[in-house]
């Protein structure tokens, strides 16, 4: 920005900042949030849009502001911290780097930053934080590898740094979702003489002991859900909602494009097939559960976490199948999958990929 | 062999690009350093060294091909060839192995990078591959031609072997100068 359009930006703050004096209302908020904006101040954006919160929650406008700054204040701090490290790397620095990281959910750069930190300086706190990337790779993909790593990294933290909360509190955390409750109870009988007294805390505790009569150990529950792909506390497929009603008529829609040879909505045990009849739709469908069978486990142990979207091109045409949080949808197309038919198999299955971009 | 995959390297959000065999065992390795971005070779057998990295690249091959094997026969009811591009779309990062002659191109992208970028890079490393074949052998297309990945075999080209049939089947028909193969279970219109 030039000189004199900074000189008036400045000027246009300090009036808004004189009219939200005079009348605190969420758009005078607004409008000087407005003004550091233009005079690319991020976090004056978010201490104003904050303050406005305060004043007026769940403001749509405020909150939206609030979040873009966020993001690129993120971004910009992220910036001045790599230059920094590499200048100059220190534990505090670090720290910073990998809390904006793990909470822009980077969780690879996390864990490649922690390593970095660790291979440095072998400070003790390098090593929740890479614990805390392990955990969320784990929560993530359920890779057993991750699993394990995450509470012995957190372990180690933790007799590192004593007296310090994070580590134990973190501890616990994959062992309860894997169903090692007798690990988990040992975790949190540790986190209570650290935090005694703490109701939510002995409450959890109490629940996690009532549990551990059905126990498994360690490394057979982080197998057992690197196989099944399904954590103890997920809630089973066949019991939740049943499938919208007019999700037929979604798939007929999806079938009705002439590049679609069969489209499939594959939803626990049952599945629904357009476009192919008799034994072509029973094969069809066959085969993209098989795909996203072979596929779950693979993508697990291969550490990319979950898969999102499976594509396969050859002389039989396309197959896209998107695994999502509503079903599986799958559709087998003559030539190259349309953009209109991805992002329809997206919306059906609800899957967080559409069109290819996440 | 290097060449071959250099100019997918440079393509924004690849994180690891390689050259496998059929049976998994990884020929050329290059991965994204973790500081600086500069791409390393890797070689086979060598365990897991860059920040962040949670599996060796051997290991990684053999998995990939393994499912790659697994698409392929899972599809087989419909097809009577395999694919000759698969791609998995996951949370962590995205896998693209895509057939070549002889062997396979496997590329790892970053979380959110779209496969559809790599689409004609992917088709040029093949092209690549065709030309050092060519260059190497001195082959016709139809008859023989040197592998990029065996030992070898006779005279002083080196590697002297047949291209793999399943990517000729595969190249005729991308090519059109075959016609569509039909499914092994006849005309698929038939069923409906």
């Amino acid at each position: 920005m030039s000189f004199f359009g900074r000189l008036t930006a400045k000027k246009r703050v300090r009036a808004a900042a004189r009219a939200l004096g005079k009348d605190a209302s969420a758009e005078n908020y607004v409008s000087l949030a407005r003004e550091y904006i233009v005079l690319g101040q991020t976090r004056e954006v978010l201490r104003v849009c904050e303050e406005g919160l305060a004043a007026y929650p769940a403001h749509p406008e405020m909150e939206r502001l609030t979040q873009r700054a966020r993001q690129l204040y993120q971004e910009h701090r992220l910036h001045e911290l790599t230059a920094e490290l590499e200048a100059a790397p220190r534990p505090a620095l670090y720290r910073e780097y990998c809390e904006l990281l793990l909470e822009g959910g980077r969780i690879q750069r996390a864990l490649e930053a922690a390593e970095r930190w660790r291979a440095q300086t072998d400070d003790p706190e390098s090593l929740y934080f890479l614990a805390a990337a392990h955990a969320e790779l784990y929560f993530d993909g359920r890779r057993s590898a991750d699993g394990l790593e995450a509470y012995e990294l957190a372990a180690r933290a933790a007799r590192g740094l004593p007296h310090d909360r994070r580590a134990p509190r973190l501890q616990p955390l994959p062992m309860r979702r894997c169903g090692a409750w007798e690990e988990a109870r040992r975790a949190l009988a540790r986190l209570l003489e650290l935090m005694p007294g703490n109701p939510a805390l002995e409450s959890r505790f109490r629940s996690v002991l009532a549990n551990c009569v059905q126990t498994m150990p360690l490394v057979r529950a982080l197998h057992e859900v690197e196989k099944s792909g399904k954590f103890v506390d997920d809630v089973p497929e066949d019991t939740e909602d049943a499938a919208p009603d007019d999700l037929r008529a979604l798939l007929k829609d999806l079938a009705s494009d002439p590049a679609v040879r069969a489209a499939v909505y594959l939803r626990g045990g049952t599945g629904l097939v357009q476009g192919a009849q008799g034994p072509t739709a029973e094969r069809t469908a066959r085969a993209i559960r098989e795909v996203l069978q072979a596929s779950r486990s693979a993508a697990r142990r291969m550490a990319l976490g979950r898969p999102l979207r499976i594509e396969a091109e050859g002389s039989f045409g396309s197959l896209l199948v998107s695994p999502g949080d509503l079903g599986n949808v799958g559709v087998w197309t003559k030539g190259v999958v349309p953009h209109a038919t991805r992002l329809r198999v997206a919306e059906l299955s609800g899957s967080d990929a559409p069109g290819g971009v996440r | 062999m290097k060449d071959v995959l250099d100019p997918l390297a440079r393509v924004a959000g690849v994180r690891q690009v390689a050259i496998v065999s059929s049976d998994g065992v990884p020929a050329v390795v290059l991965e994204r350093a973790s500081r600086g971005g500069e791409f390393v070779e890797r070689a086979y057998g060598d365990a897991p060294k860059l920040s962040g990295q949670r599996i060796d690249p051997s290991s990684f091959s053999a998995l990939a091909v393994g499912w790659a094997e697994e698409v392929a026969r899972a599809i087989a009811p419909l097809s009577w060839d395999a694919p000759w591009r698969i791609a998995l779309v996951a949370s962590q990062g995205t896998l693209i192995l895509q057939h070549g002659p002889g062997a396979m191109v496997l590329v790892v992208l970053d979380a959110g990078t779209p496969p559809e970028s790599l689409t004609v890079p992917l088709d040029g490393a093949v092209a690549r591959m065709e030309r050092l074949l060519r260059s190497l052998g001195r082959h016709s297309e139809v008859h023989e031609a040197p592998s990029l990945i065996g030992g070898p075999e006779h005279g002083d080209a080196p590697a002297a072997v047949r291209l793999d049939p399943q990517y000729r089947a595969d190249r005729k028909t991308r090519d059109g100068t075959r016609t569509q193969m039909q499914p092994p279970y006849g005309h698929l219109d038939e069923d409906r």
